[in-house]
């Protein structure tokens, strides 16, 4: 199995033409950009300016941008779009393609990379474990859930992610 | 913005499901431990009864893994979901992202039975199929719904009087709100009234409802820290003693990372950070030498010689 990367499958994949429907009654009023925190401290990152290249079906151009990683995924655009284009679940959508097409950034390898490991985004040391032993908190069992999402990221493709160095 | 949300009044209707299954999530079990501590022993004081298990993986995260394929992030979450669903009872969670992710997971997957049918294609390996509509809780949730603040203020022996609090809610307690529908997006008022309930004062700040910077830790730091330094210095402006978070990645955030951004921005803060069920502990006579404050960052004896 191979990372799909070709841009017209990927698009149709999550809806195709009525994925970018969904933007098109945008009228680049900037709701989204006021009210978003990445956009207060980095002017460069700007959600309206994802949704107006999208209309326009750029959307090699969004997924060759990292700024599109910068989305922190607040929901604050989605609340108050008076359009109720639901701007951060879009955003999502469009580092899924990113992510097949160009790599994920490196943090989230590592985080995949535990997943795929443990299950689990962080692991119990035995400083933990001294830790909650003296907070007489119950001891962790570690059943092995890895099989199960090792199952799950292979079904998914998602594991091809940390077969091949696709990072940026 | 009108939208239906569970009342007070509807929720004392079902006061008798208070048996829930606890979902402790990655986080606080292995790197913050005495937030688990206060969550055990406030719902043990308040007689909410729960159930445990070793079978639950990640939820998995709402930011990383969602961002990297949606179909994981649901499936992952449905395997989490079948096991809720096999023990039966409804899931309490301690941490927002956990709570966005099985909500969410859940709703999706009750209204688009093609995506349900996709997402069991891909647990018949496992041996699991999902079949949708399980409940989750976060804990804040089930305090102020299922207790409520009237009884919690009957049960407190040590009321928090003169305490002043900075309430962060957290994004995904709340938002979206559409899925979440707990409490008011923009304008929630659950944590302040929780915290009134103590004997404290919630004080009103700029950007509330602000993100913590937390979820881009793992992309780009210096928007991270930028992003909790604005949050920093409105807590610190509105005249505060401390901030109470609901989630282990706020709490992170500001306790963990609060030094950080002292030190890059040089700015001193000194703002104790406690997770809800900890200050709820306090104020319900909980002795202070059982809740692990000594793991904190930020120290809280301020706070705690504040309110003796």
């Amino acid at each position: 199995m191979e990372i799909e990367k070709d841009l017209e499958k990927l698009i149709e994949e999550i809806g195709g033409e009525d994925f970018q429907k969904k933007v098109q009654v945008c009228y680049q009023c900037g709701t989204c950009v006021g009210g978003c925190p990445v956009a207060w401290v980095n002017e460069n990152f700007n959600p309206r300016k994802i949704m107006l290249a999208l209309s326009r079906g750029e959307i090699d151009e969004i997924i060759n941008n990292d700024l599109l990683w910068f989305c922190c995924y607040c929901h604050t655009c989605l609340e108050r779009c008076p359009q109720k284009i639901p701007v951060s679940e879009i955003i999502v959508k469009l580092k899924n393609i990113a992510a097949k097409v160009r790599g994920i950034p490196e943090g989230y390898v590592n985080e995949l990379k535990m997943i795929a490991k443990t299950g689990r985004i962080s692991s119990i040391s035995s400083a933990t474990e001294r830790r909650r032993e003296q907070l007489n908190l119950p001891k962790l069992v570690q059943t092995s859930v890895e099989k199960d999402i090792k199952r799950i990221l292979k079904q998914t493709g998602t594991n091809l992610f940390l077969e091949k160095e696709i990072k940026k | 913005m009108k939208r239906t949300r569970a009342t007070k009044e509807e929720s004392n209707l079902e006061k008798e499901n208070k048996d829930y299954l606890l979902f402790k999530g990655c986080l606080i079990p292995s790197s913050l431990p005495y937030m688990e501590v206060a969550a055990r022993r406030a719902l043990e004081i308040l007689e909410i009864k729960i159930t445990e298990t070793d079978n639950f993986s990640c939820c998995p995260d709402p930011i990383g893994i969602k961002a990297i394929s949606e179909l994981t992030w649901l499936s992952m979450g449905a395997r989490n979901l079948c096991i809720a669903q096999e023990i039966g009872k409804d899931i309490l969670t301690l941490c927002n992202g956990c709570y966005e992710t099985l909500k969410e997971t859940s709703h999706a997957l009750s209204e688009d039975s093609e995506l349900l049918e996709k997402v069991n294609k891909i647990l018949l390996p496992l041996n699991r199929k999902y079949e949708g509509n399980t409940i989750v809780k976060h804990i804040a949730e089930v305090l102020y719904l299922d207790i409520g603040t009237n009884q919690i203020t009957n049960m407190i022996k040590k009321p928090l009087y003169g305490l002043k609090v900075a309430a962060f809610y957290g994004c995904h307690l709340v938002r979206p709100s559409d899925v979440m529908n707990f409490d008011d997006p923009e304008e929630p008022k659950s944590l302040d009234e929780l915290i009134v309930a103590l004997g404290a004062d919630s004080l009103p700040r700029m950007r509330k409802m602000f993100c913590c910077g937390a979820p881009l830790l793992g992309v780009n730091m210096d928007l991270s820290l930028n992003i909790a330094k604005e949050n920093l210095d409105n807590i610190k402006t509105s005249g505060v003693d401390c901030i109470v978070t609901l989630c282990p990645f706020c709490q992170t955030q500001f306790d963990r990372n609060q030094k950080v951004v002292e030190r890059r921005f040089n700015k001193e803060y000194n703002l104790p950070v406690f997770y809800y069920p900890e200050l709820l502990c306090l104020a319900l006579g909980v002795d202070p030498y059982q809740l692990g404050f000594d793991l904190h960052i930020v120290k809280v004896d301020q706070v705690l010689n504040k309110i003796k």
